[in-house]
């Protein structure tokens, strides 16, 4: 595209929209709406020559339910700010009894007036609204909760209240206005000047196609800190802490009753039957229990042992009869009026742990179909049989209510084996969805994995969609938002509109600078038949001006078709793209910039979207450029010896070179923390120093993947057979793992304890000293002198602020052997 | 391609006919092929009046499941040095010095009176060996003291050695490379006539020189025309080329010459291995193999070692 060109064209079509103050109902950087007969009536002429002829009007006494929330002075008090931002003048807000006052009036709410004009709002799709003229005005009409007379009447019953009005308001200051709402504080909204509003008449209603929608979680994790807002101030301004009611501007809520989710808590249930927790947590065949009562991470349930289901039912109806006062399990709002949720831990479970399992095993729970039938397939029908147990239960003891599971880790898959009771709702997570949606071969065995669960559910539809964005890559962090919308698109059938999508954004720190793709996947979510690219294009010129707009536009389009082309193809977590890309995204960054005037409002916005590039950009630059570090192991002479034990460091380390370190995720040497590394061998063992310029703080109360701690990953030799992982925390713990990766990769080994391996904390002279040892014994294998191994080392600052760094740019995932560096053992002398 | 790139040696004429001068020696890191591949590499020129060899060491990069690499050798050219073949080869206490780091500092120029030369100090596990290479100003051949450094923290247990030379040519047929059966190597040395075998043949103390030779690639010379098929059916290579070798101290030698491309020598040395001397002599003049055999005999100091 030529840029100049563009350039021109869109100052001709700026100059254009400002002159006209048009609107178009069917605006396709909007979602589509359904229209309805429209009214007989001449013009309302709502602004003239910036003079507003109106008022809005409120009937606050039709918000009867206490229990929901009241949204029409927020509705009513948006539409007039967003007339503010357009005229200048903010018309006032009043209640519909002065109504009469005014030439014209927007009723927002239900309201007598809206009842006679026919608008029931009862009547509308849930959460839905209505807009339509009249002579003397607009009825902007929502489904809200706070005016239905059943929202909350029985106990337990979670769901958020539904704010159609709010949704409505939102929708007419974008449609008629021309307002957008990209982001929270003063410079995230986008209202053109509007000197003349003439409205002709119409009516047109919309609704969400799903009840549940949105990532609200992640947008409270944006602002949930002091650090922070106060990272996000000079780009949008102060902004109140943990406030999320800008989620609503993009549409996200719900009404749909909560469940599905991990589901109990390990740690309350656990503490709630303390004699029960091998019948609860999982003891595999080699006396590992699957228990850890420090962290989320670790518990895995005992899905076996069928005693489970009447711990499960105990803790249930004390929760029940005491109308979820007594909550012994941690049940949250994940046990309520309709449901009864499930879900297992942030645990995998590897299938050489539960293979052998005598149960399993007599009862032929898994099978070599399972295996093959995905990689995650293999315990379906060891979930299958404990799905339909637990369901059988919940209905004879809690009829009319259903089970809602969280299909996740191994039992993502649907079982074949056992057929689920109409009592059962899903909650299914999909790792493709939505970053894979443009790769033909991800779609069918997403299709697949869909379907076999529709099919277990009987051919209903599925209730609840779990999609994920990565945590590794920003560039598809900057565009996944915009592949939400594909979801519903390939699969609505199968979708329950009653439930929806949560998109779990993997962490929510970078939120706001991909403001755009996020606004994306909401929109998506309202409506799947939205265009996502006409949406998103139409924003550029708004948002930045019609110079830097297009320069922005083609950085868009070019970062997107690259990640359709490069990342959408490609097995790594982060896709390497060609250099020719990064320069071009570089320069069209840089072109914008030159575009903005300082100190504009433009220019404030365009900070805000451009922060994360410079870095991002580096990073695949070092990526591109990226080849295994060599670090040459110091030998030990015949007269030097290291002792893991006391706070001496031996003499020799003088003598061993330091290994270089850098941010595993992005390359980037620099680090704020510093650590210095030393590595050392003889033929028994590889030894180790570390010595770190900071005070971990150990903390025994959390576990080690919450301690600052050290991990290191050894594939000995260079052929990536076998990955072994030792890890190490500061207060004492450690953990160890292997997995083979040749000829065929198997599960981790979490039986695997490294015999041998052995370390050391200690302070001094204010700096954080570790050492440790690592017998080659452990590995069946001593190295060769000059031998090499592949080698990732990672040191883990996990208070704050945290910093990671490594010896290896894994992009962050530290098993990715791949990019593993190498350490060689060298020679005496060297 | 790599064997066609840069000419290994070029010698000005013929030595018999060339007269001495000062030896010149540079210690650069130079040009190098694919320097994206290599972790580090030096090249060293030597050269006076009557010789010039161009050699090399790098180190290769570690790539997929190949651990690093050293090469030391001769830099490609008309007699077909290239990666397949370098000029030697050199493994203490089992360990190849390919396996070894070598950075800037195990590398420097070395002079003795107007001997000049490179000396590149290896450590093999703690058993430190320095190989000086060097020419005199009165001889046209590459001389070499391979030897124990005096700092040496381990032992040297054993030393194995192999000179690899490239007699006459790499000859084509058809425009492809022949690698093998065409040639007919021999080998001349003071007190012995070698012809090709498909085993080692071992070679005695006395067999202090080795003239490597062969009577269908004479060194006939000729002047290249445009019709290739004639220029490969009229090329008679370069010429012998000559390996000089005092080794009475090895506990074993041998001679690998079959009808190959290449022809080595290889030397096993025990414990007490103190230092092995050998020269190397090559030259891009073509020479029939009677004229090389009569240069040597005249000019016996050149060809000589001097310790």
């Amino acid at each position: 595209m030529n840029i100049m060109k563009s350039v021109c064209f869109s100052l001709l079509a700026f100059c254009i929209a400002f002159a006209a103050q048009g609107y178009d109902l069917n605006n396709k950087a909007l979602t589509p709406v359904t229209h309805k007969k429209a009214p007989n009536h001449a013009p309302v002429k709502l602004v003239e020559n910036g003079e507003l002829r109106f008022a809005i009007a409120v009937d606050q006494s039709a918000e009867f339910n206490r229990k929901a929330k009241k949204c029409f002075n927020r509705a009513a008090n948006s539409l007039a700010d967003a007339f503010l931002l357009c005229t200048g003048k903010r018309p006032p807000v009043i209640s519909t009894a002065d109504a009469g006052k005014y030439p014209f009036v927007i009723y927002v709410g239900a309201s007598k007036e809206a009842r006679k004009a026919g608008i029931d709002p009862m009547k509308l799709p849930e959460q839905g609204f209505m807009i339509q003229t009249f002579s003397k005005g607009v009825y902007i009409v929502g489904h809200d909760s706070s005016v239905d007379p059943n929202y909350k009447k029985e106990p337990l019953d979670f769901r958020d209240s539904a704010i159609g009005t709010f949704y409505a308001a939102c929708d007419f200051a974008e449609r008629i206005l021309g307002v957008r709402y990209f982001y929270p504080g003063k410079y995230g909204t986008y209202a053109p000047a509007v000197k003349n509003l003439e409205l002709k008449p119409f009516a047109y209603v919309d609704y969400p196609r799903f009840l549940a929608r949105g990532f609200a979680w992640y947008m409270y994790v944006s602002f949930e800190s002091d650090a922070m807002m106060k990272y996000w101030e000079p780009y949008m301004g102060k902004l109140p802490k943990r406030n999320t009611s800008f989620a609503s501007y993009w549409r996200m809520g719900s009404t749909a009753q909560p469940g599905g989710e991990h589901c109990p808590r390990p740690e309350k249930i656990a503490a709630a039957y303390p004699d029960k927790i091998k019948t609860l947590f999982y003891t595999s065949s080699t006396g590992k229990l699957w228990f850890n009562p420090k962290a989320h991470i670790g518990n895995y349930y005992n899905v076996l042992d069928l005693g489970f289901i009447d711990v499960y039912m105990d803790a249930l109806k004390k929760f029940y009869d005491s109308k979820g006062k007594v909550d012994v399990a941690g049940f949250g709002r994940g046990v309520n009026r309709d449901y009864i949720s499930f879900g297992v831990c942030d645990t995998y479970m590897p299938l050489s742990e539960i293979i052998t399992d005598p149960t399993v095993r007599k009862l032929g729970l898994i099978t070599k179909q399972d295996i093959d039938s995905d990689p995650d397939g293999a315990m379906r029908n060891v979930y299958g049989r404990f799905y339909k147990h637990l369901a059988d239960n919940i209905q004879k003891n809690f009829p009319g209510k259903k089970l809602f599971l969280l299909a996740y880790y191994n039992t993502k898959c649907a079982p074949d084996r056992w057929k689920l009771p109409e009592n059962v709702e899903i909650y299914l997570c999909d790792g493709r969805l939505p970053l894979k949606t443009r790769s033909k071969e991800a779609m069918k065995k997403s299709e697949q994995l869909i379907k076999s669960w529709s099919a277990a559910l009987g051919n209903r539809p599925i209730m609840r969609f779990w999609l994920y964005n990565t945590r590794m890559n920003p560039f598809a962090r900057a565009v996944a938002g915009e592949f939400v919308g594909d979801v519903p698109r390939l699969f609505g059938k199968y979708m329950n509109p009653k439930g929806g999508m949560f998109f779990d954004l993997n962490g929510g720190k970078d939120f706001w600078h991909y403001y755009y793709s996020l606004y994306a996947a909401c929109r998506s979510q309202w409506n799947p038949a939205w265009d996502v690219d006409a949406g998103i294009d139409e924003h550029w010129n708004l948002f930045y001006g019609p110079k830097a707009g297009p320069y922005l536009k083609e950085f868009h389009r070019i970062l997107k078709k690259a990640y359709i082309d490069y990342a959408v193809p490609s097995e790594d977590a982060v896709a390497i793209y060609p250099l020719t890309v990064i320069d071009q995204l570089d320069k069209l960054l840089k072109q914008a910039e030159k575009q903005l005037k300082p100190g504009s409002v433009e220019m404030r916005r365009f900070r805000l979207f451009a922060q994360p590039w410079p870095k991002n950009l580096q990073t695949m630059r070092n990526r591109v450029a990226y080849e295994a570090p060599t670090h040459n192991v110091y030998r030990l002479l015949s007269s030097e010896r290291f002792n893991v034990k006391g706070n001496n460091i031996e003499n020799f380390w003088k003598k061993a070179k330091v290994m270089p370190l850098l941010d595993p995720r992005t390359g980037i040497k620099k680090m704020t923390y510093p650590s210095v590394v030393k590595l050392a061998w003889d033929n028994n063992a590889l030894y180790g120093l570390v010595e770190s310029s900071f005070d971990p703080a150990p903390d025994k109360k959390r576990d080690i993947w919450h301690n600052s701690s050290f991990e290191i990953f050894f594939s000995p030799g260079l052929n990536k057979e076998i990955k072994y992982q030792l890890a190490f925390d500061a207060v004492g713990q450690r953990y160890s793992s292997m997995q083979r990766l040749l000829p065929i990769p198997q599960p981790e080994d979490l039986t695997w304890k490294a015999p041998g391996f052995m370390f050391n904390n200690f302070m001094k002279n204010g700096k954080w000293y570790a050492k440790f040892q690592i017998p080659f014994a452990m590995f069946g294998k001593k190295p060769r002198v000059y031998e090499s191994w592949n080698f990732n080392f990672v040191r883990n600052k996990l208070t704050n602020p945290r910093e990671i760094v490594g010896n290896s740019m894994t992009m962050g995932n530290h098993h990715n052997t791949t990019l593993y560096g190498i350490i060689k053992f060298a020679g005496k002398g060297e | 391609m790599n064997c066609k790139c840069i000419l290994a040696v070029i010698v000005a004429g013929l030595a018999a006919v060339l007269s001495a001068g000062p030896v010149n020696v540079e210690l650069k890191k130079g040009a190098m092929y694919r320097p994206d591949t290599k972790l580090f590499w030096r090249n060293m020129n030597f050269s006076n009046g009557l010789g010039r060899y161009m050699m090399s060491i790098s180190v290769a990069k570690p790539v997929n499941n190949k651990p690093q690499t050293a090469t030391l050798g001769f830099n490609g050219g008309g007699f077909g040095f290239c990666d397949k073949a370098r000029a030697f080869d050199l493994t203490v206490n089992g360990i190849s010095y390919k396996d070894l780091n070598f950075s800037a500092e195990n590398i420097s120029l070395w002079s003795e009176g107007e001997n000049k030369g490179v000396e590149i100090k290896m450590n093999f596990d703690g058993a430190k060996v320095v190989a000086r290479f060097y020419m005199r100003p009165d001889s046209g051949v590459l001389w070499c003291r391979l030897y124990t450094a005096a700092d040496t923290v381990e032992p040297v247990q054993s030393v194995k050695f192999s000179a690899v030379c490239i007699p006459s040519t790499l000859a084509k047929i058809n425009g492809q490379v022949q690698f093998h059966k065409i040639y007919q190597r021999k080998v001349k040395t003071p007190v012995k006539e070698y012809s090709a075998k498909h085993s080692h043949q071992k070679i005695a103390p006395l067999d202090s020189s080795f003239i490597f030779y062969d009577t269908l690639y004479d060194g006939t010379p000729f002047t290249p025309t445009k019709d290739k098929a004639a220029n490969e059916k009229n090329d008679k290579g370069f010429g012998p080329c000559m390996f000089i070798s005092d080794h009475k101290s090895a506990t074993k030698s041998e001679l690998v010459l079959r009808n190959d491309w290449t022809v080595s020598v290889m030397q096993t040395f025990g414990n007490d291995f103190k230092e092995y001397n050998f020269g190397y002599y090559n030259t891009a003049v073509r020479t029939k193999n009677d004229v090389f055999f009569k240069n040597v005999e005249t000019n016996k100091a050149a060809f000589t070692l001097k310790k």
